[in-house]
């Protein structure tokens, strides 16, 4: 059974090259633009993974994955932040929010799959 | 304590012990056998008895059958069958009294009752009465039952007795046996060990002894004896060591003879030991020496053991040895053996050869003579020549004018001459060799030619003083006035040698000379105390010129040393001593001139006060005057000191003229108000300054107005922010800070708007100084520039802002730009023609580019906004290195470098922010392989100071000096072509520094254009915390 990954990330080009990128190498693809349709998303179809970015509109990625993360039936889901550059404390605040990896921009697909890899094997 | 008995006490012990012994246990036996003996007989009485007892029993038996018979057939014979067994029962009956008393009284009394009854029966049967008959015989069977059961009841108790008494000497006589040999047995022991231990006792030291004996046969001295017992062993063991020790004693004095002899042969006397025949017994080589010439054999011959003195005398005479026996040997022969045989003194011989020789003679215990020849040849040699001496000495010592004694180290006289003992009266035969210096000094107290309170304190020093051995020379005054000096000197050994002279008359010219001399030299010295007091120098001279007096003035000034002065020199030998020291600017040519016209002036008498200036920088006032006896007074005074200070002041005069005349032309000139004030605080000066900023008219200042005066105008003009009723007040506060000097810096805004710092400042005089400096405009320019620093700040900070957020939204489009790109490339959206492909190609690499320049964009707004954070951890440097190489190896590779790194090994482990540190390696390795168009670029890491150190170098197109301070400053590159040429923002240099420099390090250039460059950076090995953003 294909794996299930959920891409939440409001800006449609970065989403687009991220779920082609995850389609392209067998994995199935969840999309949500906001913080709020991510966690829905989550809760209803429960992925396999989640791809975080960190700069949403409204609930922004750490809080989202906060709210994952204290969920209990989503608990074990791992969460993957996909950090910003432009603010160095960018990976304490994500390490803090409980998520199991992060990932700088700009993100490279090799390198976005390596990642996804340590967890869906 | 058998040592303590002779052996044969202990024999006589042992034998003793043994008889004893042999008696206690025949003793015991004996009497176990007399206890034996009684049992026995014991044993046999019972027996009698009862073999008695039974008799009777048997006896009794017949007497009754015969009373019985009696009784039947009245016979007579049975009658006196009858008695007789009843005496013979009697009989036995008694017998047993003895030894069964009771029993045997009872059984008579029965036997008799019996014996009654029985016949008493006869009688009647006899008379035919039967009746009685049988009551008699009855009554008499009843008394033989009675008998014969206590009859058999004594046999039987007898028989029990018996038995009884069997059975316990049975036991008696064991136990006796066996404590009889038990005596036996312990008495024989006793005997056998005692008997051991003697013979044990004698036997052991015994052959101890025996042992001792062999050994000290076999010439072995030093076996040890046994301790000496009180015994005979012990009287053996005496006597052997008795018989040791004379034994070692023996040997002893045969080495000491031995060495004896060695002696007395190697002694420098001659030796000779005669026995009491007069037979040589003992010479040595001296000896025989000295009693014969060498060569002469006869006497040779004759000298020797055994042979006799005179013999041998006469052997020596006879060779002509002896000079005095040459006249007349016989009776010189005669007379030497008379001396010989009776020694009396040593005797003197003069030899033939010269020598003199002393014999000493003597006899010894035993009647023989021991002979002692000594060569006294150098003896009797000074012996003469002492007695020459002597005579010489003596003659001399009577002859001399003056007391001469000698005494030695106890101080005690040698000698003395007649003239001694004239000058102190002493009785030639009290004073004499021998006395002592202190009965002397007695004889002069007790003469009373001491006046002193303490006789014997005063000896006492004086032979303390003469004791210490020294040169001295003491004066003794007489009764008489004659006074006697004293002149000792010590002896070589101790003592001295004193004379004694009457300088009675030379004391009392002395005397009156010393006072004449006395009051000269007390005026001469007060003269010379007082001319040396002052500071003039002045010196006095005869007719002639020659120094007469000086004194330390003149000698200071001058530098003329004592010596010089003291041998009374002639003015020109002065004047040229002085020109050697090079103190007169005179030339050699005019030299003679000078002096002969210095020397004029003197003799001439009067020269009035003249400066010399001399080479050495002196001046002296100088000054000369004619004395009434022809001499001349020459005086000089030091007036160097005074003509500088002159000259100083004179200088001080000018330079103060100088300064104040300066001082008031900047004092007009400057915009700084100043008021100078007295201590009363009456204004002494004041600038222009001073008057425009406040306003006064100069006419005001004319006559020292106070400063209370100042103020006053100064509130008419309006100018203080001061209320009227406040204004007294605020006057006296002023005056009083200003008087205490408690006023401060501070600033006064006036009314009309301008500012003043102002000042006061104590003056040393205890003036005070007031200054004003207006400071609007400078006042006014700092707050504009502040408000300017302030708006800059924001500004940059919103530059710093957006820059952020610039980057970060330029960042977004090219997120998915490079992300489309890659996937296009990878085939993620389907095969492309070959040219599409490169296309894609280069916008991602073009996207990449942009990217990073939107980086350091973004880190250096990040920097410039105080946003940078490093995060810190422990990294590896040779790790970020080996990353970093290998990450531009492609680029290198591109251009065909060599790329190369060398790290020091053993580096510690880092800490700092392992991200950035790869950034700013990474920026200088990729500038190098930039710029770098052949050749090769190395990195070096090595550890210097406690920090690293990283070199970047290359063999590039190398960067000016200008510039080489340049491109650390954002937005700078070498030169704008090379820029376009090679691309980039100019920004990662300026990152690089501000990474660096935020770990703590420092990052600089080596470089010379066309000759390649050296980026090098050091980094604290340890960064525990983020410097702050210079």
């Amino acid at each position: 059974m294909r794996r299930r990954i959920l891409v939440v990330e409001d800006q449609s080009d970065n989403r687009q090259v991220m779920c082609d990128m995850l389609s392209s190498a067998g994995y199935d693809v969840l999309e949500a633009v906001t913080g709020e349709q991510g966690l829905e998303v989550a809760q209803a179809e429960r992925p396999d993974l989640i791809l975080m970015d960190v700069k949403l509109p409204g609930v922004d990625g750490l809080a989202a994955t906060r709210r994952i993360k204290s969920t209990p039936s989503l608990r074990d889901v791992p969460v993957i932040i996909v950090t910003s550059y432009a603010a160095s404390d960018d990976n304490v605040r994500a390490t803090e929010a409980g998520c199991d990896a992060y990932v700088s921009k700009p993100v490279s697909p090799r390198h976005l799959l390596a990642k996804v890899r340590e967890f869906l094997p | 304590m058998l040592r303590f008995l002779s052996i044969r006490s202990r024999l006589m012990f042992v034998s003793l012990l043994l008889v004893v012994s042999l008696i206690v246990t025949n003793l015991v036996l004996v009497n176990q056998t007399r206890i034996q003996n009684q049992l026995i007989r014991e044993q046999a009485n019972s027996i009698d008895l009862i073999v008695r007892a039974d008799a009777a029993i048997q006896t009794f038996g017949n007497f009754k059958y015969w009373l019985t018979d009696l009784a039947l057939g009245q016979l007579v014979l049975s009658e006196q069958k009858a008695k007789a067994a009843h005496d013979r029962l009697s009989a036995q009956l008694s017998d047993l009294a003895g030894d069964l008393p009771d029993d045997v009284e009872g059984l008579s009394e029965q036997l008799d009752r019996l014996q009654e009854n029985s016949l008493a029966a006869a009688a009647a049967y006899e008379r035919d009465d039967r009746l009685v008959g049988n009551a008699m015989m009855a009554r008499g069977r009843a008394h033989i039952l009675a008998i014969d059961s206590r009859l058999s009841a004594l046999v039987e108790q007898l028989r029990s007795q018996a038995r009884r008494a069997a059975d316990q000497a049975v036991p008696r006589t064991e136990q006796g046996i066996w404590a009889a040999m038990a005596v036996v047995v312990v008495v024989t022991a006793i005997a056998i060990v005692l008997t051991f231990l003697v013979i044990h006792s004698v036997v052991v030291p015994l052959r101890q002894m025996v042992g001792v004996i062999h050994a000290m046969g076999a010439g072995r001295m030093d076996v040890p004896i046994p301790e000496g017992q009180r015994d005979e062993v012990g009287e053996m063991a005496r006597v052997l060591s008795l018989y040791r020790e004379n034994v070692v004693r023996r040997e002893q004095a045969e080495r000491t003879e031995a060495r004896l002899r060695e002696v007395i042969e190697n002694i420098s006397e001659g030796f000779g030991l005669y026995d009491a025949d007069d037979r040589l017994v003992l010479s040595n080589r001296h000896y025989r020496e000295h009693l014969y010439e060498q060569g002469r054999a006869e006497a040779a011959e004759l000298i020797k053991s055994g042979n006799r003195f005179e013999d041998i005398l006469r052997a020596t005479v006879e060779s002509g040895l002896i000079l005095e026996a040459l006249d007349d040997p016989e009776a010189w022969i005669e007379k030497r053996m008379k001396a010989h045989r009776e020694p009396s003194g040593p005797l003197v011989q003069q030899r033939q050869n010269g020598v003199w020789m002393q014999i000493n003679e003597h006899k010894t215990a035993d009647g023989g003579i021991v002979a002692i020849f000594t060569d006294i040849s150098e003896a009797k040699r000074k012996e003469e020549e002492l007695a020459e001496k002597t005579a010489i000495l003596e003659a001399t010592l009577e002859n001399m004018g003056e007391g001469i004694a000698m005494f030695d180290a106890k101080l005690e006289m040698i000698v003395c001459n007649q003239v001694y003992l004239d000058l102190w009266d002493y009785r030639s035969d009290l004073c004499c060799s021998g006395v002592s210096l202190e009965t002397l000094y007695r004889t002069n107290v007790d003469r009373g030619e001491h006046q002193g309170d303490d006789p014997e304190a005063w000896i006492r020093d004086q032979i303390a003083y003469a004791r210490r051995f020294e040169p001295q020379v003491l004066e003794h005054t007489r009764p008489s006035g004659m006074v006697i000096e004293v002149r000792r000197s010590p002896l070589p050994g101790g003592g001295f040698v004193a004379t004694y002279t009457d300088v009675s008359e030379r004391t009392r010219v002395e005397e009156t000379l010393r006072e004449a001399v006395d009051a000269k030299d007390s005026a001469l010295a007060e003269l010379q105390a007082v001319l040396d007091a002052i500071e003039y120098g002045v010196l006095f001279m005869d007719a002639d010129l020659r120094v007469r007096v000086d004194n330390r003035a003149y000698r200071k000034i001058w530098a003329i040393p004592d010596d010089l002065v003291a041998g009374k020199p002639h003015v020109r030998d002065l004047i040229e001593y002085n020109r050697n020291k090079g103190l007169y600017d005179v030339s050699d040519d005019a030299w003679e001139a000078y002096v002969d016209s210095r020397v004029a002036d003197i003799e001439q008498g009067r020269v009035a006060p003249t400066e010399f200036r001399l080479a050495n920088g002196k001046v002296v006032q100088y000054q000369c005057l004619a004395l009434p006896h022809g001499g001349r007074m020459l005086t000089y005074f030091d007036i160097t000191a005074l003509k500088q200070v002159e000259e100083s002041l004179r200088e001080a005069n000018r330079a103060k003229d100088t300064a104040l005349s300066e001082l008031q032309a900047v004092l007009q000139t400057i915009d700084y108000g100043i008021l100078f004030m007295d201590a009363d605080l009456r204004i002494r000066m004041h600038n222009r300054a001073y008057r425009e900023i406040w306003g006064l008219p100069e006419a005001f200042f004319e006559n020292r107005p106070s400063f209370r005066e100042d103020m006053a105008i100064t509130r008419r003009t309006n100018l203080c922010d001061v209320a009227d009723e406040e204004w007294d007040a605020f006057v006296d506060r002023r005056l009083e800070e200003i008087k205490n000097g408690t006023s401060s810096e501070g600033e006064i805004a006036l009314k009309n708007g301008r500012i003043l710092q102002s000042n006061c400042i104590a003056l040393p005089d205890g003036g005070r100084m007031l200054t004003y400096f207006d400071i609007t405009e400078l006042k006014r320019a700092q707050e504009g520039l502040i408000q300017a620093k302030e708006e800059a700040e924001v500004a940059n900070q919103a530059k710093s802002q957006f820059l952020a957020n610039m980057s970060h939204e330029l960042r977004t489009p090219l997120n998915a730009i490079i992300g489309y790109s890659e996937l296009i490339a990878e085939g993620t959206y389907g095969e492309l023609p070959e040219r599409v492909s490169q296309v894609t190609g280069r916008v991602e690499v073009n996207a990449r580019h942009l990217l990073s320049m939107i980086n350091d964009v973004l880190d250096l707004s990040k920097i410039e906004a105080g946003h940078f954070q490093l995060s810190l951890d422990d990294y590896s440097m040779k790790e970020v290195v080996d990353t970093a190489v290998a990450s531009v190896e492609s680029l290198a590779a591109e251009k065909d470098l060599a790329l190369t790194a060398k790290v020091t090994a053993g580096l510690p482990i880092g800490r700092g922010d392992e991200h950035r540190i790869s950034q700013v390696l990474l920026n200088l390795l990729g500038n190098a392989i930039k710029f770098t168009d052949a050749g090769e670029v190395s990195v070096e890491v090595s550890r210097r100071n406690g920090e690293f150190l990283v070199r970047v170098c290359d063999t590039g197109v190398g960067i000016s000096e200008a510039d080489q301070r340049a491109i650390f400053e954002e937005f700078q590159q070498t030169d704008n072509s090379s820029t376009r040429e090679k691309g980039g923002t100019g920004l990662g240099l300026a990152i690089a520094k501000r990474i660096v420099e935020l770990h703590g390090g420092g990052i600089w250039v080596e470089s010379q254009p066309g000759q390649g460059a050296v980026f090098a950076f050091s980094l604290p090995v340890r960064v525990e915390a983020q410097r702050e953003t210079p």
